[in-house]
């Protein structure tokens, strides 16, 4: 007995096959679940060079061996090729559908193909029909997910939707989950593209693990850590992550007016403290989770009254935000609303705009491109109205959907040097001119430069001691070992899959703990960090066979070229040199040659050449 | 000596976590599905509203007097309601007459879901990491 339901259930939506294949022991065993498992059934059965948005791609939502338990802090997962970034995308939810799939039975639900016409799946235990959902096109994701429970005739099925921008293709469509988004990487385009609206679950079977009387020992022992901590009362709960608005702006984080600069005056107005006083409706958390980081916010004034949201979180303060050069909270928080409805990444969406003000700022579109917009930096007006342009890719919103990198591309000349973003997706809010090794960190992220990989500013500003010990703040030394570190712990908590705000108050070996009492895997804190190197190693074959190579772990030129203009790393960026001798040391700690190819002898060390010949 | 207690709920401070649900479906079917706890968040959608629902432990139970085979009784320790399993037809009149919706059916095993107090230190209550839930002890 294990924590595994034992099946995966893959269905053609071109065909209208529907699968149930066996849990493959070999990969559980290696690679563990969530991000691990994901990632074999993309290298083994996607096509090269696929095209994200063709048929061919797959699209997964991946359970881990802990989700469903008493595993605190829980998270679902949705991995795909992503039609932003071409690269392997994993991206992250809260909410309740990841468990409620396994509790009808699977580890896994593997999409191919494209149904004919708008639909969504309907799984109730064994039960599996594809639906019509003609009548549901152009619906937000909140009706989308109202409808299909009420068609279903059941309050409490589980839903994971997209709105109008992910049906129009977006490119950073997020996938919406229950009252959650899986926001990075445009996966919501992937699940449009299949003409796939929604699934919906029902599960009643039981999850069970190998040991249970110590497992729910173990799994005590956590959540009262957590619920004890002062770090994680401090750092989640009080404000969520909101909480970082003061500290980023302060220290030349928080990125302004399309990351020109990195603090923004009034960028308190922002901050947990101030919404947790103004807009704080309730406090609201994640399957499992004691740390309950999130909130429900209520719009309380003003021409957006009434309005309720989930957020506002520090990412979105910081793009839909700052980065457009605005502090009205109620105004971001709108903005917030409308991207979760429509079916935006706010992350992206923020970035896109902010990048296009600038464009504008700098003469290289203008207000003819705009048509009855002022895209002024600071004009909310403009954002909520590009934001609802963007998602029906409407106008200068057709362009705008591409994403930053596209855009660019397809305007070309200035405009090339002004877009912001790392293997095209658009950069979250932690530029790194003031943190060369959260600089690594992005360059080398696996779908793109995600702070989620790893976040080294804990050791460069905040002064935690790494696995060497401190580390200065503008020096490269100890730098690319972090980096490792951070990328493996938390690749590993992604197999489970956990969330990596866990990280404060949880060790490795707790977490090897738990998986160790749920199925039986062997190994302590090292074979956990093992495990989250094979992962790591695994999706870096991946990304290289999609045609990646050591030219594109690389920072836009702002980060690269421009000193940052404030702040206590004024005058600071990273050099092209900088991040040749960061790659140089980061390669060689990972035992990948010059141009970061994983070496034979790194494969056959971490078991793993039979996964990718 | 007679000690009972009641659940107390403060619904305002739930996040809906569900792991008093996790607990309860442990403890008492040594499994983890929300599906099969005795306690249950009921929520809205969007989740403005939410609210965990136990037994209230009616002092004149509804669920004990229309239940055609008696399976209900109070437990003379606790004042709990307890379900006798063998006697259960799994017919849901009390799922249906329980004035405050408090039993939920495990639709798997076709019986009634009604919480029993643990045994007097109830086990959401020991889990909850917001204060949600607590046990106030009623006098001898
Ligand atoms: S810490 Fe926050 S995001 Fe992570 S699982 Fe808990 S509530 Fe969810
Ligand atoms: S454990 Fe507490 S906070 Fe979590 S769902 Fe139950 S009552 Fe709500």
């Amino acid at each position: 007995m294990d924590s595994y339901q034992g099946n995966i259930l893959c269905i053609d939506l071109t065909t209208g096959r529907i699968l149930r294949q066996p849990l493959d022991l070999s990969v559980a065993r290696r690679l563990v679940g969530g991000k691990g498992q994901a990632a074999a059934i993309l290298y083994k059965e996607l096509p090269p060079k696929a095209d994200p948005l063709g048929p061919e791609n797959i699209f997964i939502f991946s359970t881990g061996p802990l989700t469903g338990t008493l595993a605190p802090a829980q998270k679902g997962i949705v991995v795909s090729k992503s039609p932003l970034t071409r690269t392997f995308c994993d991206s992250y939810v809260g909410g309740y559908f990841s468990q409620e799939l396994k509790y009808a039975g699977y580890d896994a639900l593997v999409l191919t193909g494209k149904a004919e016409k708008l639909s969504y799946i309907w799984i109730d235990n064994e039960h599996v029909e594809i639906k019509n959902a003609s009548h549901l096109q152009g619906l937000t994701i909140t009706q989308t997910a109202l409808a299909v429970k009420k068609e279903l005739g059941d309050n409490e099925v589980k839903t994971a939707c997209i709105g109008p921008a992910g049906e129009r293709l977006v490119r950073f469509a997020c996938v919406g989950c229950d009252y959650r988004q899986a926001g990075r990487g445009g996966l919501g385009a992937v699940m449009g593209s299949k003409n796939l609206k929604a699934v919906a679950v029902r599960g009643t079977k039981p999850v069970e693990v190998a040991n249970p009387k110590e497992f729910v020992k173990a799994a005590r022992k956590l959540h009262k850590a957590l619920v004890e901590s002062e770090a994680v009362r401090a750092t989640w709960t009080e404000y969520g992550t909101a909480g970082s608005v003061d500290f980023a702006n302060s220290e030349g984080f928080f990125p302004t007016r399309n990351f020109q600069d990195g603090s923004i005056r009034g960028a308190e107005k922002l901050s947990g403290r101030i919404q947790s006083k103004a807009v704080r409706f309730r406090k609201v958390a994640c399957f499992s989770c004691p740390i309950r980081c999130g909130h429900l916010l209520m719009i309380k004034k003003g021409p957006y009254a009434g309005t309720v949201v989930d957020g506002v979180e520090y990412e979105t303060t910081g793009l839909l935000g700052a980065n457009c050069g605005i502090t009205d909270l109620d105004a971001v928080a709108y903005a917030n609303y409308l991207c979760d409805e429509l079916g935006l990444d706010t992350i992206s969406t923020g970035g896109v705009i902010g990048f296009f003000m600038e464009l504008f700022e700098k003469g290289i579109l203008t207000s003819e491109d705009f048509q009855g917009v002022n895209p002024k930096f600071g004009n909310s007006k403009a954002v909520l109205e590009l934001v609802e342009r963007i998602a029906r890719r409407e106008g200068i919103g057709d362009l705008m959907a591409e994403g930053v990198k596209q855009a660019s591309e397809k305007i070309g000349g200035r405009a090339l040097d002004l877009a912001v973003s790392i293997k095209g997706l658009e950069t979250p809010a932690w530029p790194p001119r003031g943190a060369p090794g959260m600089a690594l960190a992005l360059a080398t992220a696996d779908r793109g430069g995600c702070h989620e990989r790893g976040w080294p500013i804990a050791y460069e500003v905040e002064g935690i001691p790494g696995p060497s010990g401190t580390v200065e703040r503008l020096s490269l030394k100890g730098k690319a070992e972090i980096v490792k570190w951070e990328q493996d712990w938390l690749t590993a908590v992604c197999t489970l899959p956990c969330c990596d705000f866990s990280r404060t108050g949880l060790q490795p070996e707790h977490y090897a703990e738990l998986l160790s009492l749920a199925t039986g895997w062997k190994g302590g804190a090292d074979e956990f960090m093992k495990l989250g190197e094979r992962v790591w190693n695994l999706i870096r074959m991946f990304n290289i066979r999609e045609g990646f190579t050591r030219k594109d772990d690389c920072l836009p030129k702002r980060f690269t070229g421009e000193p940052l203009p404030s702040g206590p790393a004024k005058g600071h960026k990273v050099t092209s040199d900088d991040m040749t001798k960061l790659l140089d040391e980061y390669y060689e700690l990972r035992g990948w040659n010059r141009e970061g190819e994983p070496t034979r002898e790194k494969l056959i060390e971490l078991e793993l050449t039979d996964l990718v010949t | 000596m007679l000690i009972s207690i009641r659940l107390l709920i403060d619904g305002q401070k739930c996040t809906d976590c569900k792991t008093c649900e996790l607990i309860c479906s442990f403890k008492k079917a040594s499994v983890f599905n929300p599906k099969v706890s005795r306690i249950h968040i009921a929520t809205s959608y969007p989740p403005t509203l939410v609210y965990p629902v136990a037994c209230i432990q009616c002092e004149e139970a509804t669920c004990i007097q229309v239940c055609p085979v008696k399976a209900l009784q109070k437990d003379e320790k606790t004042g709990a309601v307890i379900l006798d399993e063998e006697k259960c037809t799994g017919c849901k009149l009390c799922v249906e007459e329980c004035p405050y919706s408090a039993i939920r059916m495990n639709e798997p095993r076709r019986k009634p879901l009604i919480c029993d107090l643990c045994q007097g230190s109830p086990a959401c209550v020991e889990w909850c990491p917001t204060g949600a839930l607590t046990v106030k002890k009623l006098g001898a």
